[in-house]
């Protein structure tokens, strides 16, 4: 890798992070996810001709996290994959609630309890302020999808909120 | 099943609509209440989650990512795929510069068999000696103190082993004259004792033609 591509990289390296955190929902594991996308890069970049740098980091990151939650869930031998994407909130899995402190702590736990295919179209759309395109190209699948994911992602911490909400109200009444 | 109108909304929200859209959504946000709460709802999230993740900028990196980056240690085969682009150039000058080497070495061979020599001593005696029996004993050694003293030139055109095995080589020869007779070409083969010999000797008659 040579002088301005490490620098590009170096640039890139806060959003990125901020991905993996969003992806992961944990600050260790955030961490953990780009440290390997960075290996991988380093490893990969003298034999491919990247046009965007960024756009093929996240592309890496979500492949790195989709390929760690197989493993997790291949050791629990639980064989469908759509089941680990769709389904599970994988995030609850060895969450560590402490190791991430924000200000913002319902909105990461309402992130924390979506799908990942819901939850990387919300970041990348919302966090990292890409396009529809960018985020279709990103994670290869049709914008049409990239839409119908992003307002089901919505759809869903709408209604956490609401839940939560009614809670506090019955909370507040007893 | 998703309203037609939902997905306008996000795109609204997320600044994916076309300006003449625009405006027809903030016209439809103005007489629809509904869909207004829904919009600040959408931007409502939009806020939390960029607030969420904007407080891990200014974290710091873990140091193993940053040491992985700044001291990037290359492996050999890394290293060889990193400088291909820079190997291309690098072949192409080393065959360049190989081939104006054989180029020039050719040349430089072609240059000494090209190049006229004078004839030595030796070989001028053993041609006047071949001569004795055309032009006669007599004719040839009045010759000798003229051919020895005169530069004949010549040019080595050929060098092979001969059915004894050994070493002739063929000489071209320019202007070479003597009295009425034009030599031509001549071979010398040296003997199994190393003396030279010459084993034949071409030559015409007359004055040169004129091309």
């Amino acid at each position: 890798m040579n002088e301005k591509n490490k620098k590009e990289l170096m640039f890139i390296l806060p959003k990125l992070r901020r991905y993996c955190y969003g992806l992961t929902g944990n600050k260790d594991h955030g961490d953990d996810l780009l440290h390997g996308s960075v290996v991988k890069i380093l490893a990969k970049f003298n034999l491919l001709k990247i046009e965007n740098l960024q756009a093929y980091m996240y592309k890496i990151i979500s492949n790195l996290w989709k390929d760690e939650l197989r493993k997790k869930y291949k050791s629990k031998e639980i064989h469908v994959e759509d089941y680990i994407m769709d389904q599970v909130p994988d995030n609850n899995i060895n969450f560590d609630k402490v190791s991430y402190i924000s200000n913002n702590d319902k909105i990461n736990q309402a992130i924390n309890t979506l799908t990942l295919k819901l939850r990387e179209v919300l970041i990348l759309i919302v966090s990292e302020k890409k396009t529809y395109k960018e985020t279709s190209e990103i994670l290869q699948i049709p914008i049409g999808t990239v839409m119908s994911r992003l307002h089901e992602a919505r759809r869903k911490i709408l209604e956490n909120k609401d839940q939560n909400n009614t809670q506090n109200k019955i909370y507040d009444k007893n | 099943m998703i309203k037609i109108e939902d997905y306008k909304l996000q795109m609204y929200v997320d600044n994916e609509l076309e300006p003449s859209e625009i405006k027809e959504i903030q016209e439809f946000l103005n007489t629809n209440s509904e869909a207004k709460l829904k919009v600040d709802s959408y931007r409502k999230i939009n806020n939390l989650i960029s607030e969420n993740f904007k407080s891990i900028e200014t974290e710091d990196f873990q140091k193993k990512t940053i040491d992985l980056l700044l001291k990037e240690d290359v492996s050999l085969v890394n290293k060889i795929f990193n400088y291909r682009i820079k190997l291309i150039p690098a072949f192409a000058s080393f065959a360049a510069v190989l081939f104006v080497t054989i180029f020039t070495y050719n040349s430089f061979i072609v240059n000494i068999s090209n190049e006229t020599k004078n004839l030595n001593a030796t070989n001028k005696s053993l041609i006047i000696e071949e001569l004795k029996g055309i032009i006669g004993e007599q004719e040839a050694t009045s010759l000798v103190s003229t051919i020895q003293n005169k530069n004949i030139k010549f040019k080595l055109i050929n060098e092979f082993k001969n059915n004894s095995g050994n070493n002739c080589k063929e000489f071209k020869f320019f202007d070479f004259q003597i009295k009425d007779l034009n030599i031509d070409e001549a071979i010398f083969c040296k003997d199994n004792l190393g003396n030279e010999k010459l084993t034949k000797i071409k030559f015409f008659k007359g004055p040169l033609k004129q091309t």
